[in-house]
């Protein structure tokens, strides 16, 4: 009874979970169709603009362009969205929502440096990266993130409901 | 967490206080942030290892719950810092960004729509009338309030779950 009412707790934590990153990254692709509704539709388009400004360069040559107009984040940030509400409504097939364990912690650090790597030749320009190698770069460690991130949301929810269920418990006696 | 060991909690929020403002307001550092925020990561990233070095020390375990504290306040105290260094050096500054932007859009041969146009047309008045623009400053400072504590957040949270892995692994089995 006890692991059934954990579980549903967990599910309810790993669905508000799914629920910001789906408004994270929809939003992301509803900017530049917003901005091609025009009117009012083109101001709050533009306001995301400037939300999404202070998180990413923005640069027109180095971003996707969806309903005639560029997406509120670059390509690479794109990719990481994207890869990364992917990876959020693949893991509870994948790995179940009672899961403790993390990959290891040598995969994050080798996606990274490849994101780094990619990013970084480009800027000493010895290596000139491409929409590709930025999408594919970006993709790799925002699909792997969640892995690291839902396990520790769900204990941190399932720590702050323990403690509210202790002192309840607490207050009964 | 036993309450008869003094733990500073303050600290690692300044720990990650520091970090995320400094990465976000050097010039050339702060284009860290331009990839998903990770300047801001780092700093909840610092403020977790940084709480995490005193709970070692007394034998205790870092939880979820104040790594996500640290993360978020951490975020909060930033994201006021970075809007207000940004309004000051904006008013000391000559250049006007819309004005700026603008021009470089020209450059590029690039037309904006008229309401666009007009609403830029503003915010450069607001620039040179008051040295900022509040509407701009308003909204920047409220999508930092947004941004910084979920970015922290976020950083927070791996930095608490790569600690207690490994704290898990380095356990051996009884």
């Amino acid at each position: 009874m006890k692991f059934v009412l954990k579980l549903k707790f967990n599910l309810k934590i790993y669905i508000i979970f799914l629920a910001v990153t789906f408004l994270w990254t929809l939003s992301i692709y509803l900017i530049p169709a917003f901005e091609s509704f025009g009117g009012v539709w083109e101001r709050i388009a533009d306001y995301g603009y400037v939300m999404f400004a202070s998180t990413c360069h923005q640069i027109d040559d180095r971003s996707f362009f969806v309903f005639g107009n560029k997406m509120a984040v670059c390509s690479r940030c794109a990719s990481v969205y994207t890869a990364f509400l992917a990876g959020v409504v693949l893991y509870p097939f994948v790995k179940g929502l009672e899961n403790k364990k993390l990959p290891s912690i040598w995969i994050l650090i080798i996606f990274a440096l490849l994101l780094f790597a990619d990013a970084a030749l480009d800027v000493l320009r010895i290596l000139e990266n491409t929409f590709v190698s930025r999408a594919v770069t970006g993709s790799l460690i925002g699909f792997l993130l969640p892995f690291y991130l839902i396990p520790g949301s769900i204990n941190f929810a399932n720590e702050i409901y323990d403690k509210y269920q202790n002192k309840l418990n607490g207050k009964k006696r | 967490m036993e309450k008869n060991v003094s733990i500073n909690r303050l600290l690692p929020v300044i720990w990650g206080f520091i970090v995320m403002t400094l990465i976000s307001v050097m010039p050339i550092i702060n284009f860290i942030n331009l990839f998903f925020c990770a300047g801001i990561i780092f700093g909840g990233l610092a403020g977790v290892f940084s709480f995490n070095k005193q709970l070692t020390v007394h034998g205790m375990s870092l939880t979820f719950k104040d790594a996500v504290m640290i993360g978020i306040l951490s975020g909060v105290l930033s994201a006021v810092a970075v809007s207000g260094f940004n309004i000051i050096t904006l008013m000391y500054s000559s250049v006007n960004p819309v004005s700026e932007s603008l021009k470089m859009l020209g450059d590029f041969g690039k037309d904006l729509p008229p309401e666009v146009n007009k609403q830029l047309d503003n915010l450069s008045g607001e620039f040179t009338k008051y040295g900022y623009s509040p509407t701009l400053a308003v909204f920047t400072f409220i999508s930092n309030l947004f941004i910084y504590p979920l970015f922290g957040a976020v950083g927070a949270l791996l930095g608490a779950t790569i600690i207690n892995n490994k704290k898990k692994t380095d356990t051996p089995a009884v």
